[in-house]
């Protein structure tokens, strides 16, 4: 390129063209593709070079694109756009602060008043007995750290639970349960995303797998039954379950005292 | 107390940056793996450790915490998809590269919307894979440029980033101390030709050239 080239094409970036020179301008962008080019590479550098522009790609069919195109559409991606929604989520989450002993005294003071009047002042449905009773938080994470790929499903599940939309977490608990078999955890998440959808009879039949299991926390499976029971108002069977979990000081034996004397009064 | 590193002497005080220059890129290298692995657990990380520096830079160019939200994540697709496609290693730390997305893609946003003004229809055309897709190359270019920009004499660099912000030549001659605007005038046009034969000589330039 030469040196009046240049300076014409830079007048041209710069818009101060004299009529003249944008009518010759004109033609030479209409009938010398060399020209053509080297305005086009001379306004990328320019636009790309100055802090405030930005150079975009305007129309074209390269190929190029169309692959970036189909990687931006596919399930892989798709993946990793659902996890940074969750991993935002999560963030976004207010954090907890560090409270003052004082403020921590008077606010275990009001909750244990709190507590004692729900438990023993007051009558309830059965619904406020599962209510009051549940304590999903209290599941142990059911992920195995160090297990990278084998969790991802586990985690996405988790997540959903957490933010109590069973309707998502179940089917992915569902998926990854057959090679999860001896996850205690799991067998739970299942159950109470199923109690909550209203799916009793799949909710029992989850918690009958669990306490037929040889799993350690198999026990644990009496306890989230009769509060299957108390959620699907089959208080009788509720007070049934209550008692060997009583009987045999299973999982929860002294919550299930209470919740057994509240049922008969 | 005092960290043990600070009593190393000389010799091992390189042994401990080179340790912890290792220790980055691993970062980076577990960082690229989990946005690949869509592990939402390390992405939480990638988070907590940068989304602050973005959403004041953001806020403090014109944006809103929704801009700088949308940004983050865009910027964290688009290191994604680098990755499957080149397995590159971050050479600074995860971290800075991220932010040096966050910062193009936000100036991009803001030339967009300059542009919408006068093109409005054209801009709402385009999906959301095709304008990741375009932002993508886009982004390659800039990188490639201000590499090459690098590459040169540090007088051809000055007197080029003068010129591109558009510096009237009369200032470029003030400051650089040239004898006339006659002399900056062939002295920009000898730094852009060097520049040009760098840019087009690089193998990167080859998917480029066609946009």
């Amino acid at each position: 390129m030469s040196l009046e080239e240049d300076i014409l094409i830079e007048k041209h970036l710069k818009e101060t063209l004299s009529k003249s020179e944008e009518k010759y301008f004109s033609e030479k962008m209409a009938t010398d593709n060399s020209f053509r080019e080297k305005v086009i590479f001379e306004k990328q550098l320019f636009e790309t070079l100055s802090e405030k522009d930005w150079s975009f790609i305007e129309e074209t069919n390269s190929k190029e694109v169309e692959t970036l195109e189909c990687i931006f559409k596919s399930d892989d991606l798709k993946k990793t756009k659902e996890a940074i929604s969750i991993a935002y989520e999560e963030y976004s989450k207010p954090k907890k602060k560090v409270l003052k002993l004082s403020y921590i005294a008077a606010a275990s003071v009001a909750i244990l008043i709190a507590v004692y009047s729900l438990l023993y002042t007051t009558n309830y449905s059965h619904n406020e007995l599962y209510a009051l009773y549940i304590q999903p938080n209290e599941l142990r994470s059911s992920i195995i750290r160090g297990e990278g790929n084998k969790t991802k499903d586990l985690t996405i599940g988790e997540t959903y639970f957490n933010h109590k939309d069973y309707g998502k977490a179940l089917p992915i608990f569902v998926k990854v349960l057959p090679n999860n078999k001896n996850n205690a955890s799991l067998y739970l998440y299942i159950a109470i995303s199923q109690i909550e959808l209203s799916k009793y009879n799949e909710a029992q039949a989850t918690l009958d797998n669990l306490i037929n299991s040889d799993l350690i926390d198999a026990e644990k499976g009496y306890w989230y039954k009769s509060l299957l029971f108390v959620k699907s108002n089959k208080l009788q069977e509720a007070r049934k379950q209550l008692k060997v979990v009583i009987k045999n000081t299973y999982f929860k034996h002294k919550e299930a005292k209470e919740l057994l004397s509240k049922l008969e009064s | 107390m005092c960290k043990k590193w600070y009593y190393v002497t000389h010799s091992n005080i390189k042994v401990y940056f080179s340790a912890s220059i290792k220790k980055i890129k691993i970062m980076g290298d577990i960082f690229l793996k989990a946005l690949v692995d869509g592990d939402s657990r390390k992405i939480i990380l990638i988070y907590n450790k940068n989304f602050s520096f973005v959403k004041k830079f953001v806020l403090q160019n014109k944006g809103g915490i929704a801009d700088a939200e949308d940004i983050f994540q865009k910027a964290l697709l688009q290191i994604t998809v680098r990755y499957k496609k080149e397995e590159f290693q971050i050479n600074t730390s995860f971290s800075a590269y991220l932010f040096t997305v966050c910062k193009n893609l936000w100036r991009r946003e803001l030339n967009k919307s300059k542009n919408k003004v006068t093109n409005s229809e054209v801009i709402e055309l385009v999906s959301e894979e095709r304008d990741n897709s375009l932002a993508y190359l886009e982004l390659e270019r800039q990188e490639l440029f201000v590499e090459k920009l690098g590459e040169i004499s540090e007088n051809c660099k000055k007197i080029l980033t003068l010129f591109f912000a558009k510096t009237p030549y009369s200032e470029i001659v003030e400051s650089t101390g040239y004898n006339s605007e006659t002399v900056v005038r062939q002295r920009v046009f000898k730094c852009k030709k060097k520049l040009t034969e760098l840019i087009k000589s690089d193998v990167k330039y080859n998917s480029l050239k066609e946009l």
